[in-house]
């Protein structure tokens, strides 16, 4: 995440001028930056076209193509592995800037992501080796394995905990805003 | 033989104004022999999936079957004259059973005593003991049958809590994230202890956990996420995380 996506995203989430947009990010972001950074990203965001100055006032907002692109990269997949949805930004700024189509995106996104979690928690189940798993917990040799093993489930019980509380998320803000219930075709 | 079904089955609770619907068209099965885990995080429809699975509860819409029995049905029966009720052990269906964690009411009974409780309503005192202490031994925990619950760790409360249940050899086993709060090795040794009865008894487990580890021995682990189940994709990933194993080292 860069301060250009920070400042985009708070800016779609409301209009501002960046000393307050400066503010913003360390009360929501935790992102303490120098004011000539955030001015360096309001320059850039402007001559990219994904802001505008709105009319007589320091203000700026974003431009529909900045919508557009900062949708589009909330959506790209983070690392090789996991699926995994735009993190931080997403849990902060996301929800109460997407509009409702990138809900429903967002919610397919993270169905994927729990979709990967399972398919790979199928892949570490055990299921031989009874005498084995009978003495496990006896001695070291027996419960390395086990405990490498729960590293990695561990990791896929966070992947799929954050999934899952995107979909929870992603369900309430549609639900609230439009007043129907989130259907999403498999 | 296909021994609980679930077909369709949906619950909403309310949450203040806003309903919550934990389980939403969830169709599963259960064969005779199978240990299934369902796998979901805090409040999001174990412990009712589980409460509907054994006929406690009822489902907003959906059907129950066990063993061919509608449980929407048997609920309904309640209400019935007694002598026309069937025989419910702790509010279950006869041939389920349930971990109770909690123990016996009277916690300075002997293990022994707790087990054959199970019984008394079967056989008589000298048999149900009999019984219980065969049922310790299958279970290896035949050390402890003087034990008091006071006495006893928690992964020894456990598998007690499990020999309680399975006393009067139920078709259906209904744990409901019992090995939470245990050690790794612990968890081991209860999980061990169900799969190898399950294989040497052909009970059938349905059990819920939060943590990934608790589902791993099972056959079928199935995953609760916004209230709708997610399978495992057919066939299974290419690319599959190679664990260091015991025999590779």
């Amino acid at each position: 995440m860069s301060v250009k996506h920070a400042v985009l995203g708070l800016l779609i989430e409301e209009p501002g001028y960046p000393y307050d947009v400066m503010l913003r990010m360390r009360e929501r972001l935790g992102m303490w930056q120098a004011a000539t950074s955030v001015n360096k990203a309001f320059d850039q965001l402007e001559l990219d076209g994904y802001i505008q100055r709105v009319p007589d006032s320091s203000w700026s907002e974003a431009t529909p193509e900045g919508r557009e692109f900062f949708e589009g990269w909330l959506l790209e997949p983070v690392g090789a592995e996991a699926p995994p949805l735009r993190s931080e930004l997403l849990m902060k700024v996301g929800f109460p800037a997407a509009s409702d189509e990138l809900l429903v995106e967002l919610y397919r996104g993270a169905r994927r992501q729990e979709q990967w979690c399972v398919d790979q928690i199928e892949a570490l189940s055990d299921r031989g080796d009874l005498e084995a798993l009978a003495e496990r917990g006896k001695d070291w040799p027996a419960i390395s394995p086990v405990l490498i093993r729960d590293a990695y489930a561990a990791y896929l019980k966070a992947t799929s905990d954050y999934a899952r509380t995107i979909l929870r998320e992603a369900r309430r803000v549609y639900e609230m805003r439009t007043g129907r219930r989130l259907v999403v075709e498999e | 033989m296909t021994l609980l079904a679930l077909s369709d089955v949906s619950k909403s609770y309310w949450r203040g104004r806003r309903e919550v619907r934990v389980l939403d068209g969830i169709s599963l099965e259960v064969e005779a022999g199978q240990c299934v885990a369902v796998r979901a995080g805090k409040r999001e429809g174990k412990t009712s999936l589980l409460r509907i699975a054994a006929g406690l509860e009822s489902p907003d819409a959906g059907a129950v079957f066990f063993e061919g029995r509608d449980l929407a049905a048997a609920a309904a029966r309640r209400w019935w004259p007694r002598a026309a009720r069937p025989v419910r052990v702790e509010g279950l269906e006869p041939g389920m059973g349930w971990v109770r964690r909690a123990g016996p009411s009277n916690k300075s009974t002997s293990m022994l005593r707790y087990v054959a409780w199970a019984l008394m309503d079967d056989y008589n005192d000298r048999e149900a003991m009999r019984r219980a202490s065969a049922v310790l031994g299958e279970l290896g925990v035949e050390d402890l049958a003087r034990a008091t619950w006071r006495e006893l760790s928690d992964s020894e409360r456990i598998l007690m809590a499990i020999a309680h249940a399975v006393a009067r050899r139920p078709a259906l086993l209904l744990a409901d994230d019992v090995t939470d709060g245990l050690g790794v090795d612990e968890r081991e040794t209860v999980l061990a202890v169900l799969r190898l009865r399950v294989e040497q008894s052909g009970m059938a487990v349905l059990m819920t956990a939060e943590s990934v580890p608790a589902t791993l021995r099972a056959h079928k682990i199935i995953t609760l996420s916004d209230g709708k189940l997610v399978k495992p994709s057919v066939p299974p990933p290419a690319e599959v995380i190679q664990l260091p194993r015991r025999d590779s080292a």
